[in-house]
């Protein structure tokens, strides 16, 4: 439009940057307070069918929608890692996932782990680890995270040996769990077995959150404040 | 305000010629078959899964003529070169742009009060009983959900200013998943530790439209209590949003060089 004068154009432009700079900053202001009605958001998962049911809506995108839930469930726990530490959907979220993409493999270890170090839902963490036994049979991770639950959680060594013993004859495990599940079939090697079980798990664990746990349970351990994987007593610490 | 209102109507007529209101025979079907699939068989809930499906495809149904109509308007014109006679006469290009943006308004506005009646027509008939048929949450629901389609379309506006439908259509459509995706991009930005990543995702936040903002379907169907405060900072969101599209729109336009 080079038919304006320059005065008339310098008019128009700075209109034109005074509207829109206006016109941001409302949006801003507006989304903001907006965002304070977001903290329910994330729970409306609750209302989403079993994943069994939501495959055939899912109109063939089962993956898509499973990488959509995947985000709104680490964002769920993200958001509640950092306020209240209480993670009731956290269980039936990972479950929608794994039925609608059940070769997404990290879900399993993500629920598997922290389903019973951070939100104390040790059977439902075994559920899902059991999922990812059928899914991949021959990952010996799963059934080691099994019998770590109920050896460090519910402190039963005599359910944690079938897991350990399966997980040891699986391709690819560590040479030291055959040893742990000698030490462990035997009582007299138990405290010594247990401790060299979480150091390995220790070792084997990346993340800060999941390695800081198992310090304090070593720690417990070895102050004789905490039993450890006795088939009889089932206190949870925890 | 008549001239808008003249290239309002005109539009309007247009997507009435374009046979685009027979998409509601698809939606009615769609609707119908389903209803008489959830009579045989689902047992209880019955006006819980009408109301779900039913606010999903006029959301559904609503975003694809958003898109489809939005744009092709102002191209159409251009290629046929119809523009020309009218920014011939007194009609700035602005008020061309805003009239047209008013008839897509205008065309999807009756798709959704068609869309809305067939709605609670079903509900009538298959749920009567098994709770109130004309409860206001579910107008809100629709009428969160015409803003939702309000801003899809000024988006589609904002990108058939300066763009080819096929690109315009893309851009839109990834507008529209995006929209629906910023909050949770702004909490696994935050969640990364990464203050460059946190930075880039709450900018995307608060600049590309949050179209979650306008999606109470879930409280609704529910029954859930919803905050007279969501309700008023969402529609003035609607507008705030609408007006920075078409004044973008506007200001491409004017730009524009036709040959």
């Amino acid at each position: 439009m080079g038919t304006l004068s320059p005065g008339k154009e310098l008019k128009q432009r700075v209109f034109t940057i005074i509207t829109l700079a206006a016109l941001l900053t409302a949006l801003w202001g507006v989304q903001k307070e907006l965002h304070a009605y977001k903290t329910v958001e994330i729970e409306s998962l609750i209302y989403l069918p079993s994943g069994k049911y939501l495959r055939p809506l899912a109109l063939g995108y089962d993956q898509v929608a499973a990488d959509i839930l995947w985000m709104k469930a680490v964002s769920y726990f993200g958001g509640h890692y950092l306020t209240d530490k209480q993670y009731p959907w956290l269980y039936h979220i990972l479950t929608l996932i794994i039925d609608l993409d059940p070769r997404f493999d990290f879900p399993y270890y993500f629920g598997g782990v922290v389903l019973s170090l951070e939100a104390s839902q040790v059977d439902q963490a075994n559920q899902i680890l059991e999922r990812g036994m059928e899914a991949y049979p021959q990952r010996w991770e799963f059934p080691f995270y099994v019998g770590f639950n109920y050896f460090y959680h519910k402190q039963d060594a005599s359910k944690a040996i079938p897991y350990l013993e399966r997980a040891s004859s699986l391709p690819k495990s560590p040479p030291y769990l055959k040893v742990l599940v000698a030490h462990l079939s035997s009582k007299s090697g138990q405290k010594e077995a247990a401790l060299n079980f979480y150091r390995e798990a220790y070792q084997h664990t990346s993340d800060g959150m999941i390695r800081q746990k198992i310090k304090e349970k070593i720690d417990r351990v070895l102050s004789g404040e905490e039993k450890y994987g006795t088939g009889d007593t089932d206190t949870t610490s925890h | 305000m008549r001239v808008l209102w003249a290239i309002a109507r005109n539009t309007f007529k247009e997507a009435v010629r374009n046979k685009i209101l027979y998409s509601l025979i698809f939606f009615a079907l769609v609707m119908m078959g389903l209803s008489l699939v959830l009579d045989q068989v689902t047992i209880g809930q019955r006006s819980k899964i009408i109301k779900d499906f039913g606010l999903a495809s006029i959301n559904i149904f609503g975003v694809l003529i958003a898109i489809v109509v939005g744009i092709s308007l102002v191209y159409k014109e251009i290629d046929k070169r119809t523009i020309y006679p009218i920014l011939a006469k007194p009609v700035r290009r602005s008020q061309f742009l805003i009239g047209k943006y008013f008839g897509i308004v205008l065309t999807l506005a009756v798709e959704v009060m068609v869309m809305s009646f067939f709605l609670f027509f079903l509900l009538g008939i298959y749920a009567a009983g098994s709770g109130p048929v004309f409860d206001v949450g579910l107008f809100e629901a629709i009428a969160f959900i015409f803003m939702e389609l309000a801003v899809v379309a000024a988006a589609a506006i904002l990108f058939s200013s300066f763009s080819t439908p096929f690109l315009s259509g893309m851009f839109t459509l990834a507008i529209y998943i995006i929209g629906h995706l910023t909050a949770d991009l702004k909490r696994l930005g935050a969640l990364s530790g990464n203050l460059l990543l946190e930075r880039l995702t709450a900018l995307m936040y608060y600049l590309l439209p949050d179209l979650e903002n306008f999606n109470i379907k879930g409280e609704v169907v529910y029954g859930l209590p919803l905050e007279s405060g969501k309700i008023f900072l969402g529609s003035l969101y609607a507008l705030v949003y609408i007006s920075l599209l078409l004044f973008l729109s506007s200001v491409i336009f004017q730009t524009r060089d036709f040959k």
